[in-house]
């Protein structure tokens, strides 16, 4: 009777240099460098573009805050000289990003995915022993700042895909707002 | 003798008979106009038989066919009573009937059974009358007046029918007593039900008026707006409340409760509830059958479309009528608790045209069974529930883009007090500037602040974020400005004051970029400071290039302790200094292309003799037909300095 939603497939970081995700037509542009201390103001005038409409937008401030954290920190490891690039386009229904850093790329893409995986598993099966070891995910370059979640609750937020280009340093996402409306149009013939 | 006798009786009472018969039969075919059930046709037909007969009886007065037409009668009066759903009842008229008139015309025509009386048989005609008697009326449980009408009547037809046959038997049926008091009397019982069916049929009336009535009275205190000045969720929970309420009232349900389809999925969810409310559905095994834990269940359900007895009504659009749920098989066993189980269940989807927005669910469990009337009482409130959901849907949904637009009305409104409204000439240099806001955004800032006769602090700058939360930012940034201006601090100090007075003030992003120049209009002599902000263009008159001048640097906001340096520039005459926000150079066209800084330099060297206000213009105008129709993402500004030829 009741919707469940642990059902879902484990979803999963997808490399794809050939998602439509890339397709960077008719999206406004930015280039940011490696600050860490301007994370922040780079994306309040990213997230300024949004509609007004966009319902939680506070969350989805601090989704993009994440990414561009990312690139910065993990990607360009706080290289000033090194460039953030960001494509954006929003609208009532969608949130479309692509982010670009110029770092070596994701090297842990997979282990990462095997490690959401097993955790998923864990939860499922109730397993709270086993999943005491999967809380965060720790990579090799991660510091006590890294909270280690922030991929688990992308991965969540971005429900329209999250894809990697083959280098695995830039990265495209999707988040899909449901249309509004009131009731279902009732099946059949009916008066 | 007897025939003799008859026919001298026969003038007058004759006429009586007829004429009451005659009298009845038209009301009868007047008032059967209205009536749906065929009750009053059939006692016309009644009535009309009864003329023939006394006319032919007038014609032949011979006892023997005046007793076969009195079985006829009574036969057609017994089926009239319990036709059509008398079944058997009928069997036995035709066969009782039937036997007594062959036996009375074999009598009469062959002598047959002589000392057989056939006054003996006209009672037979009493046995489907009181068969029909003893069976259940027809009537019972009828509300249309022609079936309720029998239902009344049939004592009194059944006194008249003995008393007929009986003073037939004592008076002799062709005496005066009995043609010319008893039989009229007994035609009188029909100009009576005629008249007693009228009164019922006005009956009806008064109580459909006082249905209707109340009715109109729940419907009323269904509509009735509660408390003013509610706003948002709070006025759409207050209302789904005080609806429930009213619905479970006035169709006397001990349980009640209301399932909206949410908002951005296709489940269902439980929104109000009133009183004891048994679930309908399946609960989970492993749910603890205690009250709270029921209903917090309840509260945070999801249920999908099509599933379960809520789930048929949504699926379908149609209303459900559960008289009793022991009967019912669909009807889910949660416990033995009493509260867990209701006795009788109406669920009516709450529907808006063809959109199903919901199911209203009304339960009994101790005071008897819903009726009909509840069931329609129900159907009727859902309908103009559903109305008034939707409007209150249409309402928040309008008041959500009012509020929207009366953020961005506030925030310009925030923005145009702050930009300066005249940039007057001074010495030798003259102004333009210009600020196209995109709607919602208004986060561009532009100010001329002239400490000196010779001297001003030009600003330009944009908040990060949008709308008013932009526009505090926006007051705080031009206060400073405002105040320190008027010392005689350098251009970078000035920055590295204002980046201070707007670092960690208040928990709000706070971020800005912002280009200050500080111009000495005795000398031309300026001193450009930078906080990440787009990059100065000075036109060079001599050489009539584009210069461009950036200086590194993060915004105002990022870092208390940030120090900010300053250039030295010096304007000529001719030369013109154009300061200008990101929403310029990034405004895009259909192709997804940005303006750019050089087509920024281009359209600057262009417009270089215009007038400095139409500079500005021009300027903005070259961008915005750049655009096109793309919408326009951020505020563009462009701020312009002339120096004279």
């Amino acid at each position: 009777m009741r919707a469940e939603a642990s059902k879902n497939k484990v979803k999963k970081i997808l490399v794809d240099e050939n998602s439509p995700l890339f397709d960077k037509t008719n999206m406004l542009h930015k280039e940011f460098p490696s600050d860490f201390r301007q994370i922040r103001y780079f994306t309040l005038l990213i997230v300024q573009t949004a509609p007004p409409d966009i319902k939680d937008v506070n969350l989805l401030e601090q989704q993009i805050s994440e990414i561009i954290k990312n690139a910065v920190k993990h990607g360009n490891k706080c290289n000033m000289e090194k460039k953030v690039r960001v494509w954006y386009s929003f609208s009532p229904e969608h949130a479309h990003l692509i982010v670009e850093d110029e770092g070596e790329g994701f090297k842990d893409l997979e282990k990462w995915n095997s490690f959401n995986r097993t955790r998923q598993e864990c939860l499922e099966k109730q397993n709270f022993e086993a999943l005491a070891e999967y809380v965060s995910y720790r990579g090799a370059a991660a510091d006590d700042n890294d909270g280690g979640n922030a991929l688990f609750a992308a991965l969540e937020y971005w429900d329209g895909g999250f894809v990697f280009n083959q280098k695995r340093n830039c990265v495209a996402m999707l988040k899909k707002f449901p249309k509004r409306r009131l009731g279902v149009q009732v099946d059949g013939d009916n008066s | 003798m007897l025939s003799e006798s008859l026919s001298q009786t026969q003038g007058g009472p004759s006429l009586v008979k007829v004429a009451l018969a005659l009298v009845s039969f038209l009301l009868f075919m007047s008032l059967r106009r209205k009536e749906t059930e065929g009750v009053l046709t059939r006692y016309a037909v009644f009535a009309a038989f009864l003329i023939i007969r006394d006319c032919v009886f007038w014609l032949f007065p011979i006892p023997d066919l005046y007793r076969i037409s009195d079985l006829v009668v009574f036969a057609m009066l017994a089926s009239i009573s319990v036709a059509p759903r008398g079944d058997w009842v009928l069997w036995i008229t035709i066969v009782a009937d039937g036997a007594a008139i062959v036996l009375i015309g074999f009598k009469a025509a062959f002598g047959i059974a002589p000392g057989f009386p056939s006054e003996i048989l006209r009672y037979v005609a009493l046995v489907p009358i009181v068969v029909a008697a003893l069976k259940s009326s027809p009537a019972e449980g009828e509300s249309a007046p022609g079936w309720k009408v029998i239902g009344r009547m049939r004592s009194v037809m059944a006194a008249a029918s003995i008393v007929y046959l009986l003073a037939g038997s004592a008076l002799g049926i062709g005496s005066f007593w009995f043609q010319g008091i008893v039989i009229p009397l007994c035609y009188s019982c029909l100009i009576l039900l005629s008249f007693l069916y009228m009164k019922i049929v006005e009956e009806n009336l008064v109580s459909a008026v006082n249905y209707y009535e109340e009715s109109v009275d729940s419907l009323y205190e269904l509509l009735l707006p509660s408390e003013e000045g509610k706003s948002g969720a709070v006025a759409m929970q207050d209302a789904l409340d005080s609806m429930i309420r009213v619905i479970a009232e006035r169709t006397g349900a001990e349980g009640a409760a209301i399932l909206l389809v949410e908002e951005f999925e296709e489940v269902l969810a439980l929104r109000a509830m009133h009183g004891s409310f048994a679930p309908p559905f399946k609960l989970p095994e492993s749910l603890p059958r205690t009250e709270e834990r029921v209903t917090s269940f309840l509260r945070h359900a999801r249920f999908k479309l099509g599933e379960g007895l809520l789930g048929l009504v949504t699926g379908t659009g149609k209303p459900l009528f559960i008289a009793d749920a022991l009967l019912d098989q669909r009807v889910p066993r949660n416990g033995e608790e009493a509260w867990l189980s209701f006795s009788s269940l109406i669920a009516c989807p709450l529907l808006v045209r063809d959109r199903i927005i919901g199911v209203l669910a009304l339960e009994r469990s101790k005071d008897g069974a819903f009726t009909e009337s509840d069931f329609d009482r129900a159907k009727l409130l859902s309908s103009f529930g559903s109305i008034a959901i939707a409007n209150i849907f249409s309402f928040l949904e309008a008041a959500e883009k009012s509020d929207i637009e009366r953020e961005a009305t506030l925030a310009e409104g925030i923005q145009n007090t702050l930009l300066p409204k005249r940039l007057p000439p001074i010495g030798e240099f003259t102004f333009g500037a210009m600020t196209l806001a995109a709607r919602g955004v208004c986060s561009d800032y532009y100010d001329i602040i002239q400490t000196r006769p010779d001297r001003a602090v030009i600003a330009v700058g944009d908040v990060a974020g949008k709308g008013v939360a932009a526009g505090i930012i926006m007051v705080m940034i031009s206060s400073i400005l405002h105040l320190i201006t008027n010392s005689t601090k350098d251009t970078a100090t000035l920055m590295t004051w204002v980046n201070r007075g707007i670092t960690g003030q208040m928990d709000l992003d706070h971020f800005a970029t912002l280009g200050l120049v500080t111009a000495d209009f005795s000398t031309g002599l300026l001193e450009f400071s930078n906080a990440s902000h787009q990059p100065i263009l000075i036109y060079r008159r001599d050489s009539e290039a584009v210069e461009t001048v950036d200086m590194k640097s993060i915004p105002i906001g990022v870092e208390r302790g940030t120090g900010y340096s300053a250039k030295g520039l010096r304007l000529h005459s001719g030369d013109i200094l154009l300061m200008h926000t990101d929403g310029v150079v990034e405004a895009m066209n259909e192709q997804g292309k940005q303006f750019g800084r050089k087509n920024l330099a281009n359209a600057l060297s262009r417009c270089r003799d215009l007038p400095a206000k139409e500079m500005a213009e021009a300027i903005l105008g070259e961008v915005q037909d750049f655009s096109g129709k793309t919408r326009q993402h951020d505020d563009e500004t462009v701020l312009v300095m002339k120096a004279k030829l």
